[in-house]
């Protein structure tokens, strides 16, 4: 089978205020139909630049990126895209925000609203679905944030950090959540975090970037039979390998990004 | 004018020459009068309106306010002010109901400004009792008079409705042409870039001076009224619409694109709603400029309206008549005021209470 999503040369500079800046620099990658990929690489590497070309709300300088082998021009509505911070909108109650896709595809307002009381209940959220967004949570609204873009069950599914501003066992349980979710339904998810335990838990493929500008570094496959229990998997011996052999990979990049940042401001 | 000021002037020199005479005559000294000294101190510009014999009235009446303010409320004489606050709140206890006992102090503080007003103003003998001559400050019976006057003859009808035809149509007209024009500027960034400064310009012009020309073009029926009212509201609107939108975040917009907006539902179910209080704020300055344009043109050339009443009464040194026609200006901005605040309450309902309270303190300034 051919991949879902396929990245070829992708290349991404900006330029802002006189200066120059490779986000993303000659990444390849090939995603499979059900994959679950996780990124890993020091902050600023170009990582969300990556799924902002993906998405097509970015366009790459040069490369090309297929989506089931047609090239992508624009946005790509089979994509879902849950954003680094929630952009839930402030006058749409809890309910009706995470409805919004719906609502654009024309679905009717009682089938709209059941199908989302039940993602809301599912994590947890239930109660506040006519409250609005500055009345939750940070917490609340990620988790808002997320079944938004699962409630129209998009072919793959990017997300940007999504667990990241939650506490560690919101998290843990949101990450159960999802691997349950992606369990039944069987997307592609591509999922940047800065966690490298969440990155292992969940991941087939674990891709770690370069710092600045952001180059593929690897690519390791996660050997770990599912179904996984996210809340032993630390302890697992498969699993103390592949951190170990990241870890040193990630921390060397985010070592050279420090370095390059000081030499920078020197400069 | 300056007849009477000479005149006055003289008469005043009348009075020393006597005092003079009979402090000779006696032959003792005589220490003169409070009122006395007070009479010779003098007043440039004033006697028209406070004239001399009225000064002490005034002490008077300054002495019955702060006495009358402390106790209406207290029921004592020259309590000390820190105390005023307190006390008045004491004795709205019994009300138990707070919104009824906030309408109790408002209506007992209006009843009695306008009992101070109407008291200070009756004739008893041949001067007026305090020290205001309601021939320069009317009374809110005067003022009451004149409207049941108008009232039976109908006229108030007739300009009340002129005034709120005008200003209602120019707000409605400057509204729309506004937020259009914000929404298709908003689109359109070369040509907004291109007519920036010209936008700019124009609306620096006071509308004043543009009232003549206007009326030249428009003739003194109420259409120069409604322009003039549409070229203040329709800036207002239009910056406000355009800044508005200019300023909604652009994640929010792509993000709606992403999950499977077009660009109609963009714009109606994203952009429009973002940018919801600033347009609200543009309509909710206008309110009271659709009505200075109103005023603005009937002040100029009109036959009826209010404008033209009010200036027609102060022609005649009718204050009670141009009193009659503030009030009833008042009010009408009142009702606009309120049926505006309620659409944004409405329409903003989703924000949080802080924020729409900071933001309507800020547009009261205009
Ligand atoms: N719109 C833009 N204009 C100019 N430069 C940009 C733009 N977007 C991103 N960049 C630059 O591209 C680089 C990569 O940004 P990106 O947001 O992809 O990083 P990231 O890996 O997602 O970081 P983080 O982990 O902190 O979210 C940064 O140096 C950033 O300054
Ligand atoms: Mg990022």
């Amino acid at each position: 089978m051919p991949p879902i999503l396929s990245i070829k040369n992708l290349h991404k500079e900006f330029f802002s205020r006189g200066n120059r800046v490779i986000a993303v620099d000659d990444m390849s990658l090939e995603i499979e139909d059900g994959e679950f990929i996780t990124i890993v690489g020091p902050s600023g590497c170009g990582k969300s630049t990556l799924l902002n070309c993906i998405i097509g709300l970015v366009h790459p300088t040069s490369g090309t990126i297929t989506y089931k082998d047609k090239k992508l021009h624009g946005i790509n509505t089979d994509i879902g895209y849950v954003p680094q911070s929630d952009y839930l909108y402030a006058w749409r109650t809890l309910i009706n925000n995470v409805a919004f896709p719906l609502e654009m595809r024309g679905v009717d307002q009682k089938t709209r609203h059941e199908k989302a009381r039940e993602l809301i209940q599912r994590v947890g959220l239930a109660g506040f679905e006519d409250h609005y967004p500055h009345e939750l949570s940070g917490g609340m609204r990620q988790r808002a944030n997320i079944i938004r873009t699962l409630i129209y069950d998009p072919e793959v599914i990017l997300m940007d950090e999504p667990f990241g501003p939650l506490d560690a066992q919101t998290r843990i349980i949101l990450q159960d959540q999802l691997l349950k979710l992606w369990r039944e339904a069987r997307k592609t998810v591509i999922f940047i975090t800065h966690d490298l335990v969440e990155a292992i838990a969940l991941a087939d493929r674990v891709v770690v970037m370069t710092s600045r500008p952001g180059k593929l570094r690897s690519v390791t496959e996660v050997d770990i039979p599912r179904p996984r229990d996210v809340f032993t998997i630390h302890s697992k011996e498969e699993f103390r390998q592949t951190y170990d052999q990241l870890w040193q990979e990630l921390r060397e990049e985010v070592q050279r990004s420090e370095d390059w940042m000081k030499n920078g401001s020197a400069s | 004018m300056v007849d009477m000021i000479d005149k006055e002037a003289s008469g005043d020199k009348g009075a020393d020459e006597a005092i003079q005479t009979t402090h000779e005559a006696s032959g003792r000294v005589r220490i003169p009068k409070l009122g006395e000294i007070l009479l010779t101190i003098p007043l440039p510009g004033v006697p028209q309106l406070w004239r001399g014999d009225y000064l002490i009235g005034s002490l008077l009446l300054f002495l019955t306010a702060a006495g009358y303010m402390m106790c209406s409320v207290t029921g004592m004489f020259f309590h000390a002010i820190a105390f005023v606050d307190i006390s008045i709140s004491r004795t709205g206890r019994f009300i138990k109901n707070q919104k009824l006992r906030m309408f109790v102090y408002r209506a007992s503080f209006a009843g009695g400004f306008l009992a101070m007003w109407e008291l200070s103003a009756w004739e008893i003998g041949p001067k007026q009792w305090l020290c205001v001559d309601p021939f320069w400050f009317g009374s809110p019976l005067r003022v009451m008079s004149y409207m049941v006057e108008i009232t039976l003859s109908g006229s108030v009808f007739v300009d009340t409705w002129t005034t709120m035809y005008e200003a209602f149509l120019g707000y409605i007209l400057g509204a729309a042409l506004g937020i259009a024009l914000g929404f298709i500027l908003a689109r359109l960034e070369t040509l907004a870039e291109i007519l920036d400064p010209f936008i700019v310009a124009v609306n620096g012009i006071p509308r004043v001076a543009m009232a003549p020309i206007l009326i030249i073009w428009f003739g003194i029926g109420v259409e120069s009224k409604i322009v003039l009212a549409v070229s203040l509201v329709l800036f207002l609107t239009f910056m406000n619409t355009y800044s508005g939108l200019r300023g909604v975040d652009p994640n929010l917009k792509n993000l709606a694109q992403v999950m499977g907006a077009n660009e109609m539902q963009v714009l109606w179910k994203v952009t429009l709603p973002a940018a919801m209080p600033w347009i609200l704020t543009g309509l909710k300055i206008g309110v009271p400029f659709a009505i200075i344009g109103a005023i603005l043109g009937e002040f100029m050339a009109a036959s009826k309206g209010l404008g033209f009443m009010i200036q027609h009464t102060s022609n005649l040194f009718n204050i009670a008549g141009s009193f009659a026609g503030l009030i009833l200006l008042m009010f009408i901005v009142l009702i606009a005021n309120t049926a505006v605040n309620w659409l944004e309450r409405y329409l903003l309902r989703w924000r949080p209470k802080q924020q729409a309270a900071g933001e309507g303190g800020a547009t009261e300034v205009y």
